[in-house]
Formats: structure tokens, sequence, C-alpha cells
């Protein structure tokens, strides 16, 4: 076992004022810098995306840090073969665009599929294609978790598929940014970001 | 209770100094009369407030996590932003007043606010657990307050978000250059962080990531060229063997060509901490991997050990770990407990190899009893306690494994008790010389540098 080390006596010495103050006000800085950093980036989507309705499948599980979510598992997660663009050499790994249109119904669904974005309509979300398999695509949009406060998602959970939407941000890059979960048309718990 | 023990052992010992005469009586009354003062120099009240910290930050993430809308989010992020900012402000305050350990904890605080900060932002906007992407970031930011202050607790934070980033990252063999050099850079900085500012957790967190980083290296090179699962365990036994073989061999190396330099170092300096650190893991790496050799070399595939040695993580550990075994036995030509050491670990590694090579329960448990009675002699003879308890322990597996084998044939457990006991008899002969002439010798201690893990409890 290596020895206890007692504090260097340079250690106890007292740090000048002026420089403790802006050691421990740049780590601050830095440190409230790395929070802002998606904090911004998120808040760009909300502010400039536009509102997109989908179906989806909730779950309930618990983040460690985060609390209580509904995994939203959209219907457009899976994407089939024979959807326009959506044949042919994409792989898993690859950034990808999904051109959307809403129906009668409100809900947007998945049009056509392409790796350039200026091939799609005004709607089009950014997604990374987890698996490929002969008949389908399977993509996450990075919108799976919405968070709710404690004890809710068992409650959103038990709910039938149809009733639950979830309204998402999105923007004409494809960047997106889940809004607010609807139930039966009505917004139910945690509305946006602010 | 430890501080008690020691001041008993030291009443006892400066009895004997004081006969002796290297200890005057009135030296002996100062030392004592030191160590009765003593409470100020108790670790309690700071690791008792070090707990309090952990345990209020707790309390704040488990705030964070419930999503109490009974406060607007805008509120609470600048409330988060308030604790951040204010202390790292009692933490500028302290240590403009001298009180480095206050200082130190309150940092350590508001990295860990830091860190609820960033949960905070991904739980407004729904964000997806994507815990390698905020463990970067938290990594950064514990960095950051680290090497700008000084904190040591902070480097523990840092080092943990190393660790669940490299252990939580893209597939093994994905994107496994770019995110490696990044958990090479990582590696570096928080590496070098207990070599300035030293502190034994700190170290052994570094440690711990290093090894991780190794683990992953190997697993990427796995993912990426599709190997067997023999190979794959080949890979880990001799890659984790050369790796413990350099981490006990570079301090030791270090010592010798310092003293062949002439520079002595201060004995208390963070980089010899660091690297009597690294030589602990390693005997204990090296004695858990030789008790590994002898569990599962039987059921491997023959070529696995050929194919393993071609892999990068591991030849060229294995090549580092072979030079420094060779630099090691030139310096230490006038050194000849030096020359135990890197004969010992030549041993080891040697015998993690044959093992594989051979297959054969007999050779690779001679090899191995071998080797781990090398180490048990090693620490004894550098008086090192992990050291010697790393050999016993290793021993212990080894001999319960071999005699669970060899119940049920008489002749089996013969051939194991009468191999046994003749490597005994034998190690002990010349541990009997080697410590005979130790004493002959007078066994002076070398002047000026530190010998690799000695003269340390």
């Amino acid at each position: 076992m290596t020895a206890a080390v007692s504090p260097h006596p340079a250690m106890r010495r007292p740090v000048p004022r002026s420089k403790a103050y802006l050691l421990w006000g740049l780590v601050a800085l830095l440190q409230l810098g790395l929070i802002a950093v998606p904090l911004i980036d998120r808040l760009q989507v909300q502010m400039t995306g536009e509102e997109v309705t989908l179906e989806l499948m909730p779950i309930d599980p618990r983040d460690l840090l985060r609390g209580d979510y509904v995994i939203v598992n959209p219907a457009i997660r899976t994407l089939p073969d024979t959807l326009p663009g959506a044949e042919g050499s994409i792989a898993p790994g690859e950034t990808i665009y999904v051109g959307l249109s809403a129906g009668p119904d409100g809900i947007a669904r998945p049009q056509a599929v392409s790796r350039d974005r200026d091939r799609l309509g005004p709607l089009a979300i950014a997604g990374q294609v987890v698996d490929r398999t002969s008949a389908d695509l399977r993509i996450d949009y990075g919108i799976d978790a919405f968070f709710l406060t404690e004890g809710a998602g068992k409650e959103i959970e038990a709910l039938p598929a149809d009733r639950v939407r979830l309204v998402i941000a999105l923007t004409e890059d494809g960047r997106s940014l889940p809004l607010r979960l609807l139930v039966d048309g009505v917004p139910v718990k945690s509305d946006g970001a602010f | 209770m430890f501080d008690f023990l020691y001041q008993k052992r030291l009443k006892q010992d400066l009895e004997r100094w004081v006969e002796a005469g290297w200890v005057t009586p009135s030296g002996a009354g100062e030392i004592l009369a030191d160590q009765a003062i003593g409470d100020d120099r108790s670790r309690l009240p700071m690791a008792l407030a070090g707990i309090g910290v952990v345990c209020v930050a707790l309390a704040l993430a488990a705030f964070i996590a419930a999503n109490w809308d009974g406060i607007p989010r805008t509120a609470k992020l600048i409330g988060i932003a308030t604790l951040i900012i204010g202390s790292h402000m009692l933490a500028a305050f302290a240590a403009s007043r001298g009180r480095r350990g206050v200082a130190d904890l309150a940092t350590a605080f508001a990295t860990l606010v830091f860190v609820g900060g960033m949960a905070l932002v991904g739980q407004i906007f729904h964000l997806p657990a994507d815990w390698a992407g905020g463990a970067v970031l938290v990594c950064l930011g514990a960095l950051a307050a680290a090497w700008l202050t000084g904190s040591r607790t902070a480097l523990i934070v840092a080092a943990v978000a190393a660790i669940s980033w490299q252990t939580g990252r893209a597939e093994p063999g994905d994107a496994a250059t770019i995110e490696g050099v990044i958990g090479l850079m990582l590696l570096i900085a928080i590496m070098l962080h207990p070599v300035r500012y030293p502190l034994r957790v700190s170290r052994w967190a570094a440690i711990l990531l290093f090894l991780v980083t190794y683990g992953r290296w190997i697993a990427d090179a796995v993912g990426a060229n599709d190997i067997g699962d023999d190979t794959t365990l080949a890979m880990v036994l001799v890659g984790f063997a050369a790796f413990a073989a350099v981490m006990i061999q570079v301090g030791a190396v270090g010592d010798l060509f310092v003293k062949w330099s002439s520079d002595y170092p201060d004995r208390r300096h963070g980089r010899w901490l660091m690297l009597m650190s690294m030589q602990d893991f390693g005997m204990a790496i090296l004695s858990a991997i030789l008790v590994a050799s002898l569990l599962l070399s039987g059921d491997m595939e023959a070529g696995s050990l050929g194919a393993a040695v071609l892999q990068a993580p591991v030849v060229l550990m294995t090549g580092l770990a072979v030079l420094l075994c060779a630099a090691g036995f030139i310096l230490s030509f006038k050194t000849a407990k030096a020359r135990a050491l890197f004969g010992a670990v030549a041993l080891g590694g040697g015998a993690v190899v044959l093992a594989l090579a051979f297959a054969n329960v007999l050779i690779t448990a001679a090899l191995v009893f071998a080797a781990l009675i090398a180490i048990s002699l090693l620490g004894t003879l550098y008086r090192n306690h992990v050291w010697t308890l790393c050999g016993y322990g290793g021993l212990t597996a080894a001999a319960l494994w071999l005699l669970y084998e060899t119940v049920g044939s008489l002749l089996g457990q013969a051939v194991f008790f009468f191999v046994a006991g003749l490597m005994l008899l034998g190690l002990a002969y010349v541990a009997t010389r080697l410590l005979r002439r130790g004493k002959g010798a007078g066994n002076p201690p070398p002047a000026g540098p530190v010998q690799a893990g000695e003269g340390r409890s």
C-alpha cells in the first residue's frame, strides 16, 4: 500500500485573492459554457422549428439522473423498404432524411427517404439508420425520450397507443425536438422547454 | 485507527533505534511529542465533509430527476447556474485564505452541480439517453476544474466520467481511431494530474482509467477484425500480462535511470508516488492474470496465442514490456534486488505466454506457481505488503483450483502435491540464500533514489 501523502507545504499557501477569483471564475464560466452547448442548440430548434405531430408507442422506463420518462417510439421509426428512396444501398450508421407530409388527421407520415435533404419537401426529419432488414429500415431520430414528473410515466404507458401523440419541433435542416405529449389531442404534462 | 497503530509501532521502533544509537533520546522525545499533537493532521473532518458534499450533490441529482413542476424550469436552470458560480466563488475565497481542503471540496461540489446541470438540460429538452456524449462533456468540465484550480476531487469526477465514456461509447470497432485519440488525450490529462497534485485516490482513479482504456483498445481491435472467442481471450491474457509488466517495470527502470544519472529526485514527489501505485496495481493484475491463465488455458484452441500476439494492442504492449525488462536488467547489473524484480516480472509474463503455448496443466501449474511464489518473495524482499498479499492470494486461488481438479484421482493428487512440494522446497532454499546474503552484506539501503516499492507501508 502506498504511504499516505500529507499535503505539500506549498498547497497550504494562500492563493493571491485576484488570482483565486480569476481561476475559479474561469472554471465556472467553462462549466456553464459546457451546459450551454446543448441548451443553445435545442433552444434554436424550438424557436425556429415547425410543429409536427407524430404517432407513437410509449414505454415507461426511468433514467438515473433525469427521472421518469416515456420512450416514445414513433411510427416513423420503422420505414418499409417500398418507400421511395428506402431501397438501395442505405446502410446502418448513415444519416438520412425522411420526408414527411401531414394527413387529414393532422398526423405526419413518411413519404420518401433520401441522403440529400434538398431532394425532399418542406418537412424532413434527420435520423440515423440503426438497422436494415430485407423488409425495412430502422431509424433513430433522437426523439425517443419524453421526461415526466415522478410517477407519471406509468399513467401514460397504460393508455392505448392510438390515443397518444407526440408534437415535435422540426427545423428546415431536419433537427427535431419533442415539445408536447398529447392524449386525445389534449396536451398532458411537460410542454416544450420553456 | 491506522494512525493509532502507526503511533504504537513508532514507539516500539524508537526504543530500538535509540538503543542502536540511530536516534538520540532527545530526538526520539521530539518525534513522540510531534506525534502526540497530531490532531491538526487528522483527515477525519475533511473525510466527513467530503461524504457530506457527495450526499448534498446526490440530493440535488434526485431533486432534478423528480422533475417536480412546482418550480419553473427557468428558475431551476438559474438556480443551477447560481450554485455553480457560488460554489466556485466560495472555493476561491477559501483558497485565498489558505484553506485548500475547503477550496477543493467546494470545487468538487460545483463540479457535481455542473453534472446535475447537464442532466437538467437533457431533461428539459427530452434529449435521448446518451451517456457517452454526456460523459465527455462532464469529463471536460471536471478536467477544467482539476487543472485550473488543482482540485484533486474534481479529477476523480473527471476520471469516473472518462471511464463511463470508455465503457459506454460506440460499439467496439466503430469509430475506433478518432475516439481512440480522444481517449488517449483524456488519459494523458488525467494521468498527469496526480503527478502534479498527489493524492492516493486520484492516482487509483487515473490508473483505473488507464486499465479501462487499454481494455477498450483490445475490444476495438476485436470488434474491427472480427476476432474469435479463443483469440480474444488470449489477447486479454497476454495483453494484460504485458500491461501489468509495463506498470511494474516503468517505475523500477526510472529508479535505476535516476540512480545512474546521479539525479536523485525528491522521494515524496508525485511522479514517484504515481509509479509506486502503478507497481501495486501491476502486481495485482499480474497475479490475477496468472491464475486466469491456469484456469482458462486448457480449453483454448491451438493457434489462439499466435493470432493474438499479432494484434496491435498485444504486440505493442508486449514489445514495450520486453524492452523495459531488457533495460532493467542492463541498468541493474550491480543491483541484485532490482534484478530480482525484473526476473520475477519476466517469469510472470513468460508463464502466461507459455501456459497458452503448451496448454498443458502440469507445465502451466508449475510455471504459474513459480511466478506467484516469486511475487510473494519479491514482496518480502521489497517489504511491500501489497505485493506479498497479491502473491499469497494468487497462490491460494491456484492451489484450490488445482486441488479441485485433482479430486477423485489419487494419482493426480500425488503428482500435484509432489510438484508443489518440490517447488516450495526449492524456492524456500533460494529465498533463504537470498535473504542471508542480504543480511550478511549488512543490507545497506541504497542512497538517494527510491528503490521501486521499497520502504512503504
